[in-house]
């Protein structure tokens, strides 16, 4: 499912391209849960940011981070990806999640379509083992755990892992075989 | 003989540190001042506008008069009504402008934000930070138009936002908010300012416990270089502030009660000497912070 953020901000009558203040995080996030509801099982939510300049850590904090804790807190498996951010809605989303894992002992990551400033496709404090391995799954779709010990050099039961700690992240995808794919 | 009521403010509105002249005859003003005489004032920015506006409100609420202004200068006149500077409400002044003599708002709207409340209420508060980010995005071009920087307009926008929000959710008082472009001599400055007559920093902490600073000024410097919060476990609003002044070469002043911190990003390659920390300044209510670009 992909939502226009910029679009819906209309509808829910903020005032794009601007999405500041915790009160239009709080009413954002509010339909977004919902929305994320009918997502089946296993599905991406794909948040289209087109049009919008700028989102502050506010509306991050209320909006963007509570839809990723449902999203790998829920029994149902959710996905969640941006695209087409602005630079400054990068660089605040990058602020809050690494406060938000520092100060949590969580991290909390979210997926892009988009190539971020730092040349990956993610946003969030990932190890570079695990960000090589994001980056291996992007490129290739799909993997067994034999071709990711191949490609990362780890030992088996590391790989094993780090692949259960990103898609709890919900930085890779799991299906029902136990294969991991990109998302 | 009588002590006159009357005081002669000297020409300390330059800048945030000059305006501290200012505040050390706060106690002076509120003690025996009716009438506070301007006509030595030749220039005044945003910053020192600002705080003025605050105390003119802080001797109000106190003495439940207002704070007479006497003797402004015609172009501070001008450039204070144009500012709406007088529809706070917080001053009386006897000197009148004529019509013709009021600034045009079509011909100087574009390089300024006229000061706006912040209210405390949240509610409020988002409409008023909406509005004055509505407006900027619409003048931005002529405020920052000599300033080329990749996204400055967005940098400004987020500064605003997360400021502004700092007003309701921490400081439990209202206050004002106002930008400007202006030159002196060969520099250009634009200058965004944000005040409030609130509890400050400090006392914002004072019931969260966990943070150990040395003093009021440290405990504004680790406000603004790691995301610490009174209100949650931890927060983001000064941090990022300071990061994207930072990234814009900038100067950031933060001034709460009686302690303030400077960091001059823009001289920082010149050596170590860009972080100045202050404490046992005159006690002011509140947390004023200047922004400036120098180009």
């Amino acid at each position: 499912m992909v939502i226009n953020i910029f679009k819906k901000a209309e509808e829910l009558g903020c005032k794009p391209p601007d999405l500041i203040t915790r009160p239009v995080g709080r009413t954002m996030y509010g339909y977004l849960r919902s929305a994320a509801q009918t997502v089946e099982d296993g599905g991406t939510l794909v948040l289209d940011f087109t049009g919008i300049k700028v989102i502050d850590s506010s509306f991050i904090d209320e909006m963007l981070v509570k839809l990723l804790l449902d999203a790998r807190e829920s029994p149902k498996v959710l996905y969640i990806k941006l695209r087409n951010f602005s630079v400054i809605a990068e660089i605040n989303i990058d602020l809050v999640l690494r406060s938000y894992s520092i100060h949590k002992n969580k991290k909390i990551v979210v997926i892009t379509e988009n190539i971020c400033q730092n040349n990956v496709f993610f946003i969030g404090p990932l190890s570079d083992q695990e960000k090589d391995i994001v980056e291996f799954f992007r490129i290739n779709k799909s993997a067994t755990t034999d071709d990711v010990v191949r490609f990362s050099g780890l030992a088996p039961h590391a790989v094993k892992r780090i692949l259960e700690e990103l898609h709890a992240m919900r930085a890779v995808r799991k299906n029902g075989e136990g294969n991991f794919l990109s998302v | 003989m009588p002590e006159s009521t009357e005081l002669i403010a000297p020409n300390r509105f330059r800048d945030p540190y000059d305006f501290e002249y200012i505040i050390d005859l706060q106690g002076k003003i509120f003690k025996s001042c009716r009438e506070l005489n301007l006509s030595r004032i030749s220039f005044i920015e945003p910053y020192s506008m600002l705080s003025l506006l605050l105390m003119g409100r802080n001797y109000l609420r106190k003495s439940g008069n207002k704070l007479k202004l006497t003797n402004i200068p015609v172009t501070i006149h001008q450039y204070l009504r144009r500012m709406d500077f007088f529809k706070a409400g917080a001053f009386d002044t006897a000197d009148t402008l004529s019509e013709r003599l009021l600034l045009k708002r079509s011909s100087f709207s574009r390089r300024v934000l006229e000061i706006t409340e912040i209210s405390n209420k949240e509610r409020e508060s988002v409409e008023a930070i909406e509005n004055i980010v509505g407006v900027f995005r619409k003048r931005a071009e002529h405020i920052l138009k000599r300033w080329l920087s990749d996204n400055i307009t967005d940098y400004f926008v987020t500064v605003i936002s997360e400021i502004c929000q700092n007003i309701y959710e921490h400081s439990l008082d209202s206050g004002y908010c106002a930008m400007q472009t202006y030159s002196i001599g060969r520099e250009n400055i634009v200058r965004l300012s944000i005040g409030d007559s609130g509890i400050g920093i400090k006392r914002s902490f004072e019931n969260s416990g966990a943070i150990a600073y040395d003093s009021p000024a440290h405990l504004i410097d680790l406000a603004l270089t790691t995301p610490i919060s009174s209100k949650r476990e931890f927060g983001y609003g000064l941090c990022q502030v300071n990061a994207i002044v930072k990234k814009l070469n900038g100067i950031i002043f933060i001034r709460s009660g009686n302690a303030s911190v400077s960091t001059l990003y823009h001289r920082k390659k010149a050596g170590p000497s860009f972080l100045f920390l202050k404490n046992d300044l005159t006690d002011f209510n509140g947390t004023q912070i200047s922004i400036s670009l120098m180009g």
